[in-house]
């Protein structure tokens, strides 16, 4: 039964308008790096007074799109879709027909999770899939498919974090104007901690200089360094950090798994406790 | 055979609001049961509790001797106005919900036709549900709530919203699916007519305590023991002349203001209708015409509601 009901979300959302505006434009998206490489490709650039012949292969293009994608583009679609998905169904009513019938409010959760999951996929797929064929046509070079692939990987993972962080959002919230609110409340407050943190590592060196090695400001400061890979922000885009060896920074997939976990277990109480108008 | 919906001690506050305070009813299979109350009185949170759709403080809910999410599997329910996904077709919406019913596309597609044929809706199930009139997605809610193949329909304000036509058609389709499918069901509803026209049963509520319960055929033979006395309507061209026959016929005990030529007479203890007129005609009063005043529903409600 489950099956059933995993497979009657994902049909809504891909049948929603707005779902399929979102993969066009991702898949349009996937068209520009292409475009911009094409347009200097050939062209120098100085640097540190040395020229570069500017050459790219479709790896680049495919490295170029995924940061596109991941500059708020995606996670803005995600916000909203998640947002719709509990929230939105929540105040339209549509969530009440479906737990009026005989299924778990697990179940019922966790199908749409698996929706939006799907939506993920294919807001990774797509992008990956045009810009590759895209950067073909235009480079006539593959570069190393295997490096970008982990970036999307990572960035499968990080979205996965990231929705489940959303849903729990929203179903605290139950406003899809509030959840978009809301997440975007916590990315200016991580960005401005974030920020805090990295002025107090770039000031370290200055400080050392003051203060002798043992003073606590010393220690504060090397405490804040460590703090930052744990910053959600990082462990949502901790995508960057995968390096084209495959290492990766593992303090910010251990955030990102904590806080995957969390907004799991706050989705899951709240949407049992949650009354249905 | 058990009963198809008992609520034992159900209650739930909001903060210090008491809303539905330690409900008992029961539905027996083949009930048209109608739950009434006024507004605020707890009908849709206590309707809402037995669909597990708000959760309650204390008390028990027990569907066909089952209790829990997959009892269920028994019930049908159309709560107020149906909502729909309205970019998805009335078809694909049955399609969606008999997936939470645990029906595979093939089991489901028959029985779809058939549900959109049952409503009304056959032409129109491929057409997007935003372009249904108020009438059209009642009815498909209706089909869905029918989609499990359920023993008990719980109905909330099924003619809510409908013109006169819509609420007639919703109305005989409630009657054909009780009639004809064996179907009971649980429907709560501010038209007392509309109450007494479809219900075997009726339970009314005020501020959260279920005040009445019963058949409606006892609760209206109940009722001039219960109100109060029988009435009759006289009109005649010498109201004076006929109030002070029947009071000192002993046959009256008030009358009651009405239009110019009629008074709305309380017949005394004993008294009916020949025994008035044999008064009136000993009396040599001229009285152009009698009617019983029969109670209707209504006055079983404002009891129920006042006390």
């Amino acid at each position: 039964m489950t099956t059933l009901i995993i497979g009657a979300e994902i049909r809504k959302l891909f049948r929603r308008p707005i779902t399929m505006f979102f993969l066009v434009v991702l898949g349009l998206m996937a068209l520009g790096p292409a475009g911009m490489q094409a347009l200097v490709s050939g062209g120098s650039m100085e640097t540190n007074g040395n020229a570069e012949l500017l050459s790219f292969t479709a790896q680049d293009t495919m490295a170029w799109t995924l940061t596109l994608r991941n500059f708020l583009v995606f996670r803005l679609f995600l916000i909203t879709l998640a947002a719709m998905t509990l929230a939105g169904e929540f105040r339209n009513r549509t969530l009440r027909e479906d737990l009026v019938r005989p299924v778990s409010r697990d179940a019922a959760l966790w199908s749409r999770w698996i929706a939006l999951q799907a939506f993920v996929l294919a807001g990774l797929v797509l992008p990956w899939l045009v810009s590759l064929v895209a950067g073909v046509a235009v480079h006539g070079e593959l570069g190393d498919l295997g490096a970008v692939t982990r970036n999307y990987a990572a960035t499968w993972l990080a979205d996965m974090g990231f929705s489940t962080f959303v849903m729990a959002i929203s179903l605290l919230v139950k406003s899809v104007p509030g959840t978009v609110v809301g997440t975007f409340m916590y990315w200016l407050l991580d960005l401005v901690f974030g920020l805090f943190l990295w002025g107090l590592e770039a000031l370290k060196p200055l400080v050392e200089t003051q203060v002798a090695a043992d003073d606590p400001i010393v220690g504060l400061m090397q405490t804040a360094a460590a703090l930052r890979p744990w910053l959600p922000s990082q462990a949502f885009n901790f995508y960057q950090n995968v390096n084209d060896a495959g290492g990766f920074v593992w303090q910010s997939m251990a955030s990102l798994a904590v806080i995957t976990v969390l907004s799991a277990l706050v989705a899951t109480t709240t949407f049992r406790r949650l009354d249905v108008p | 055979m058990s009963s198809a919906l008992v609520v034992k001690g159900l209650t739930r506050s909001y903060g210090s609001r008491v809303v539905v305070d330690q409900l008992d009813l029961r539905v027996e299979p083949g009930d048209i049961y109608g739950f009434l109350g006024p507004n605020g009185a707890g009908k849709t949170t206590a309707m809402r509790c037995v669909l597990g759709l708000i959760r309650r403080d204390a008390g028990e809910v027990t569907l066909f001797g089952e209790t829990g999410p997959r009892a269920r599997r028994h019930v049908g329910a159309m709560i107020e106005t149906p909502a729909f996904h309205l970019w998805m077709t009335g078809r694909q919406n049955l399609e969606h919900a008999a997936a939470y019913e645990g029906l595979r596309p093939k089991e489901a597609a028959p029985l779809i036709d058939r549900l959109l044929a049952r409503v009304g809706l056959k032409e129109r199930g491929k057409e997007k549900v935003s372009g249904y009139s108020l009438g059209m997605k009642q009815r498909l809610g209706i089909a869905r709530a029918l989609l499990g193949s359920p023993r008990l329909l719980v109905l909330d304000e099924p003619t809510n919203g409908l013109d006169p036509d819509g609420m007639v058609q919703m109305r005989d389709l409630i009657r054909s699916l009780a009639r004809n499918d064996g179907l009971t069901v649980f429907l709560s509803s501010h038209l007392l007519s509309e109450v007494q026209a479809l219900c075997t049963r009726v339970g009314i509520i005020k501020e959260g305590r279920m005040q009445v319960e019963g058949l409606v055929s006892e609760l209206l033979s109940g009722v001039s023991a219960k109100v109060g006395p029988e009435q009759l309507l006289l009109v005649t061209a010498s109201p004076e002349a006929l109030e002070k026959a029947l009071l000192e016929g002993g046959q009256i005990t008030a009358v009651h203001a009405q239009r110019p030529g009629e008074l709305l007479v309380d017949l005394a203890e004993g008294a009916h209708l020949a025994s008035v007129m044999a008064a009136l005609g000993e009396a040599g009063a001229l009285v152009q015409s009698v009617t019983p005043v029969k109670r209707d529903f209504e006055d079983v409600y404002m009891e129920a509601v006042r006390s």
